[in-house]
């Protein structure tokens, strides 16, 4: 069981999608808890997850766990949102010496 | 008959009543038409009616809805007799539901766009073989945009993916007064081929419904205000 799960939904395989995940991916690395998972989904090559799941913004990401969900839209720059939506300590990296 | 001669006749009829007469034979075919008018003015039914006479003509349908959830249209339209679940369970409808989420409000962080839209209209499309499209209202798109920019962005992939798939388009959109600017914003228009004002006035204490055609691109059509009932 995953302590936190968390989707990011992207639009298609362009240099601005992979900016996205790089984004989350160094957040995730630096600051979540090793029991968390990151699922990316391609809303091109999925489009029906996206109309299950009502999304209409790319990038979306949407805290699954724990509940309730949470989501956040943009392309991740601000991380301070991050760390509010996903209750972490804010700058817990700048401890480390 | 020529090639420039055919191109004009075709249009596709609405099934609303009065107008196919008056718009001698409905829609053209494969056009964008802007469907403009206030709130309470029948756009919704308009749009609706619109997919539901191309079912009944074996032109499958998709309907883009921003406002009203895809549970709210089926409950309105089965009160005029209009079973949608029934077509989409034989895949001649899909909804595209973009209404309001019940959840919290996302957070913002950085830029983003709506390009899921573009993706989840091909989809539906391609899911039923449509040929009609409805999207109602353009006017909320707006609202999850933070500029004009972004706003002509949306609409001209939407234009295009419309064109593209080959559908007849009916893109409703809200205005304000009964006289006056055509959209909102001022920039719908630019997308559409053809636009339509629905009017619901208040004259001599009483409402009188009108419909008028503004603008059919290359097809000649008649002038002036028409009016019509529910």
């Amino acid at each position: 069981m995953h302590k936190i799960l968390l989707k990011l939904y992207v639009s298609g395989d362009t240099i601005r999608s992979r900016r996205e995940i790089a984004n989350l991916q160094s957040f995730c690395d630096r600051e979540l808890p090793k029991e968390s998972a990151v699922e990316v989904i391609d809303v091109v090559k999925s489009p029906e997850i996206a109309e299950a799941e009502k999304i209409l913004i790319t990038p979306t990401l949407i805290r699954e766990l724990p509940k309730p969900q949470e989501r956040i839209i943009g392309d991740l720059s601000d991380t301070e949102v991050l760390f509010f939506v996903l209750d972490l300590p804010v700058k817990s990296s700048e401890k480390k010496i | 008959m020529n090639q420039v001669q055919s191109d004009l006749l075709v249009k596709v009829p609405t099934g609303i009543p009065g107008f196919d007469v008056f718009s001698e034979g409905g829609l053209p075919e494969g056009r964008t038409t802007l469907v403009s008018g206030t709130a309470g003015s029948g756009k919704t039914i308009f749009a609706s009616q619109f997919l539901i006479a191309g079912i009944e003509l074996g032109q499958n349908g998709v309907f883009v809805t921003f406002e009203e959830s895809p549970r709210m249209l089926r409950k309105n339209m089965l009160g005029f007799g209009w079973n949608i679940q029934q077509w989409e369970e034989a895949k001649k409808w899909a909804f595209v539901d973009a209404s309001p989420l019940d959840v919290n409000i996302p957070q913002i962080s950085g830029e983003y766009d709506l390009d899921p839209l573009i993706s989840r209209l091909r989809y539906a499309i391609e899911q039923v073989g449509a040929k009609r499209v409805a999207i109602d209202s353009l006017g909320t798109v707006f609202s999850y945009v933070p500029d004009e920019t972004q706003v002509r962005s949306v609409l001209f992939k939407l234009a295009q993916v419309l064109r593209e798939l080959e559908v007849t388009s009916v893109l409703t959109s809200e205005l304000t007064i009964e006289y006056g600017q055509i959209s909102r914003h001022g920039i719908e228009e630019f997308v559409a081929d053809n636009v339509i004002i629905m009017r619901n006035a208040l004259t001599e204490e009483r409402r009188r419904r009108t419909i008028e055609i503004l603008k059919f691109r290359g097809v000649p059509h008649q002038h002036g205000e028409f009016p019509r009932k529910i």
